[in-house]
C-alpha cells in the first residue's frame, strides 16, 4: 500500500507550526502531503515514495470485483427502496390509500395485463411516440444538415428557428386541437414538433462546426456538395446528433403522456389521468411505472443505435 | 538580400505564379497575407518552402491546391494527363478522419475523385498501406494510432489517387524529432520511385534541405519570396547527408537569409501587440 510504503521516510508536517512535533493526525494528513503536487514545506530533505497500490498489483481481480460491486449496487438499491416501500405501506407508516404496497401493485398490474387493457394502452401510446419521433427527427435531420451546410440558409433561417423554439410546445396543443379536432393526430404532431426542434438545433450547430481541416481534405479531392455531406459533414456531426436523438427519445415519451392527459380517449397518459379521476391509485402507479420502464428501454435503444453510429469514437 | 524573385528552374515549368496576391478580410480590416509573388516550379521538382510563422506558406499551398482562390494575379498549372488527379494534399495534423478506419481513410480520395471499380480501389489501397507500413492497422480507427501512424495514413491517402503534383503542408511538424527523421527518409525513398512534382512547406530548414531540390525562403507580412536557394546535393539522398560539413554550411547560409525575416516578424508582432 502506498501510504505505508512512504510513511517511514516522509514526515507529514504540513500546516503545523511545530515541524518537529509529530502531529496526532499523522496518518490522516499524510495522503495530502504525498499527493501528486508534493507540497513544499519547511525542514530538511525528504523522500516521497510512489508505490503500486492494491489496484495495480492485481488489476484484473480488482476490476472484476469493482464491476460486481457496481452491478450489485445497481440492483440492491432499487430492491431496498421497494422493500422499504412495502414495509412502510403494510405497517401503515405510509397511508396505503395513497401509497399502495408494491405487492398490491403487482397483482393490479397482472390483472391489467391479463385483461389486455394495458397491452392496448401501451401499443396505442408507443405507436404515437414512434410516429411522432420519426416524423420530427427525419424532418430535422434533412433540414438541419441542409441549413448547417449553407451559410446563407443559416443566416436566413436561424432567427425564425430560434423564434419558434422559444414557444413552449405544450402551449400550442389547444391550437392543434382546434385545427385537427380531438383526434390523436395533434398528439403525434406535438411529439414531432418537440423532437424536430430538439434535433434540428444541435444538427445545424454540429454540421456548421465540423473542423475546417476535414473539409479541406475533401475539397482537395474535388468533392462536390453531396460528397462533402456524405464523407465529411454528416459523420463529423454525428456525435452531437446522437446526443440530440437521445434527448428527443426522452422528450417524445414526456410529450406523449402530457398530450394524452389533455386529448385522451386511450393511451398510457389517458390511463394514468383517468385512474386519478376514478380514484384508482394502484392503477395510476402501475401506469406510471409502465411508462417509466418502457420510456427507459426506448431511450436505451436509441442510445445503443447512437453508440453504433459513433463506434469510431473512443470513450473514456 | 538576394533579389531572387525569379529562380532558375530544373527542367520545364510545371507551376507558375504571376503577381499572385491573397487578401483576407474580416469585419474590421483587410490583411494582405501573400504577394505580390512570382514563382516558377519545375517539372518533377521537389520544392521546399521555409519562412517565419504567419508568412503565408500555407496560403501559397492552398492557392496551388485550389482550396483558396487568389485575390489577384494568376497561377498556371500544367495538367499533363487530364484523366489523372492533378493535386493531392498532405495536411499538418487532424486531417485523418476519426470515423473511418485506416483503410477507409486511404480509400477516401479514390471514393470521392474516381470511378474506379471496387477491386481496383482496394488493390491501390492495399499497395499504399503496404508501402507505408500500415497493413497491420488497416482496420483500426485513427483514435487508436500514434501521431506518426496517422501522418502515414495522410500521406497514403494523398498518394492513393496518384496525383501529378503532391502538396505537403508541414506534414511532420507535430511529430517528435526521431519519428520525423524516419518519415523524411521514407518520403525520400517514395519520391525517388516516381519523382513527381512536390511542394513541401516546412518551418525546419534542416528538413527543407534534406528533402528539396530547391529551398524558397519567404518573408512575412505580406508573404513574398526573399530568396531561392538551389540545394547542391546529388540524388538519391539519404539521411546520412545530415552528417556532412557541406550540409551544415548550406543550412547555415539559409538560416542567415531567414534570420532577418524572423527578427522582423517578431518585432512587428510585438509592435502590433503593444498597439492593441
Amino acid at each position: 500500500m502506498a501510504p505505508e510504503g512512504a510513511k517511514a521516510v516522509d514526515r507529514p508536517d504540513v500546516g503545523t507550526d511545530r515541524p518537529a512535533a509529530p502531529s496526532p493526525s499523522d496518518g490522516l494528513t499524510f495522503p495530502t502531503a504525498a499527493g501528486p503536487g508534493g507540497a513544499g514545506r519547511a525542514g530538511g530533505p525528504s523522500i516521497v515514495t510512489r508505490q503500486p497500490g492494491a489496484q495495480e498489483s492485481d488489476p484484473r481481480r480488482y476490476r472484476n470485483r469493482r464491476r460486481r460491486l457496481e452491478v450489485g449496487l445497481g440492483i440492491a438499491i432499487p430492491v431496498l427502496l421497494f422493500a422499504g416501500w412495502q414495509w412502510a405501506s403494510k405497517t401503515g407508516a405510509l397511508d396505503p390509500r395513497f401509497f399502495p404496497a408494491p405487492s398490491d401493485l403487482w397483482s393490479t398490474a397482472v390483472r391489467l395485463f391479463q385483461s389486455g387493457v394495458m397491452g392496448h394502452e401501451i401499443v396505442t401510446s408507443f405507436r404515437r411516440v414512434f410516429e411522432g419521433f420519426f416524423m420530427g427527427v427525419i424532418a430535422a435531420l434533412i433540414l438541419g444538415v441542409a441549413i448547417g451546410a449553407s451559410h446563407i440558409a443559416r443566416s436566413a433561417l436561424q432567427p425564425v428557428i430560434y423564434g419558434f423554439w422559444a414557444i413552449p410546445k405544450l402551449a400550442i396543443l389547444p391550437l392543434l386541437l382546434l385545427f385537427f379536432g380531438l383526434s390523436e393526430f395533434p398528439i403525434i404532431l406535438l411529439i414531432a414538433i418537440e423532437c424536430f426542434f430538439l434535433v434540428l438545433i444541435p444538427t445545424i450547430a454540429a454540421v456548421s462546426t465540423v473542423s475546417e481541416s476535414y473539409r479541406e481534405v475533401a475539397t482537395s479531392f474535388n468533392a462536390g456538395r453531396l460528397q462533402m455531406l456524405r464523407y465529411v459533414l454528416i459523420p463529423g456531426a454525428m456525435p452531437l446528433i446522437v446526443v440530440a436523438l437521445r434527448l428527443a427519445a426522452g422528450a417524445s415519451v414526456l410529450v406523449m403522456v402530457a398530450g394524452e392527459y389533455i386529448d385522451g380517449k386511450e393511451g398510457l397518459g389517458f390511463f394514468i389521468f383517468n385512474s386519478w379521476q376514478l380514484f384508482e391509485p394502484k392503477q395510476m402507479y402501475v401506469g406510471i411505472i409502465v411508462v417509466s420502464i418502457l420510456g427507459t428501454i426506448w431511450t436505451l435503444v436509441v442510445q445503443a443505435v447512437g453508440r453504433y453510429l459513433t463506434r469510431w469514437q473512443r470513450e473514456t | 538580400m538576394l533579389n531572387g524573385h525569379v529562380s532558375e528552374v530544373t527542367g520545364r515549368p510545371r507551376i507558375s505564379f504571376e503577381g499572385v496576391e491573397r487578401v483576407f478580410a474580416d469585419r474590421h480590416r483587410e490583411v494582405k497575407a501573400l504577394g505580390p509573388l512570382d514563382l516558377t516550379i519545375g517539372e518533377g521538382e521537389f520544392l521546399s518552402v521555409v519562412g517565419p510563422s504567419g508568412c503565408g506558406k500555407s496560403t501559397l499551398l492552398r492557392l496551388v491546391g485550389g482550396l483558396l482562390p487568389p485575390s489577384a494575379g494568376r497561377i498556371d498549372i500544367v495538367h499533363r494527363d487530364p484523366a489523372r488527379h492533378l493535386v493531392a494534399m498532405v495536411f499538418q495534423d487532424h486531417s485523418v478522419f476519426p470515423w473511418r478506419t485506416v483503410a477507409e481513410n486511404v480509400q477516401m480520395g479514390l471514393d470521392i475523385a474516381t470511378d474506379l471499380p471496387k477491386a481496383e480501389k482496394e488493390a491501390r489501397v492495399r499497395h499504399w498501406l503496404d508501402r507505408l507500413g500500415l497493413t497491420d492497422v488497416a482496420d483500426a480507427h485513427p483514435a487508436t494510432l500514434s501521431g506518426g501512424m496517422r501522418q502515414r495514413v495522410s500521406i497514403a491517402r494523398a498518394l492513393a489517387v496518384d496525383p501529378e503534383i503532391l502538396l505537403m503542408d508541414e506534414p511532420f511538424a507535430s511529430l517528435d524529432a526521431q519519428l520525423r527523421m524516419l518519415l523524411q527518409d521514407e518520403l525520400l525513398r517514395l519520391w525517388e520511385e516516381d519523382r513527381r512534382t512536390v511542394v513541401f512547406i516546412t518551418h525546419s530548414i534542416d528538413e527543407a534541405v534534406v528533402l528539396g531540390d530547391r529551398v524558397v525562403i519567404m518573408g512575412a507580412r505580406p508573404g513574398t519570396i526573399k530568396a531561392s536557394f538551389e540545394v547542391p546535393f546529388a540524388r538519391p539522398r539519404d539521411l546520412s547527408l545530415r552528417g556532412s560539413a557541406e550540409f551544415g554550411e548550406v543550412v547555415q547560409r539559409i538560416w542567415e537569409l531567414l534570420r532577418q525575416e524572423v527578427i522582423t516578424e517578431l518585432a512587428e508582432s510585438r509592435q502590433e501587440a503593444a498597439s492593441h
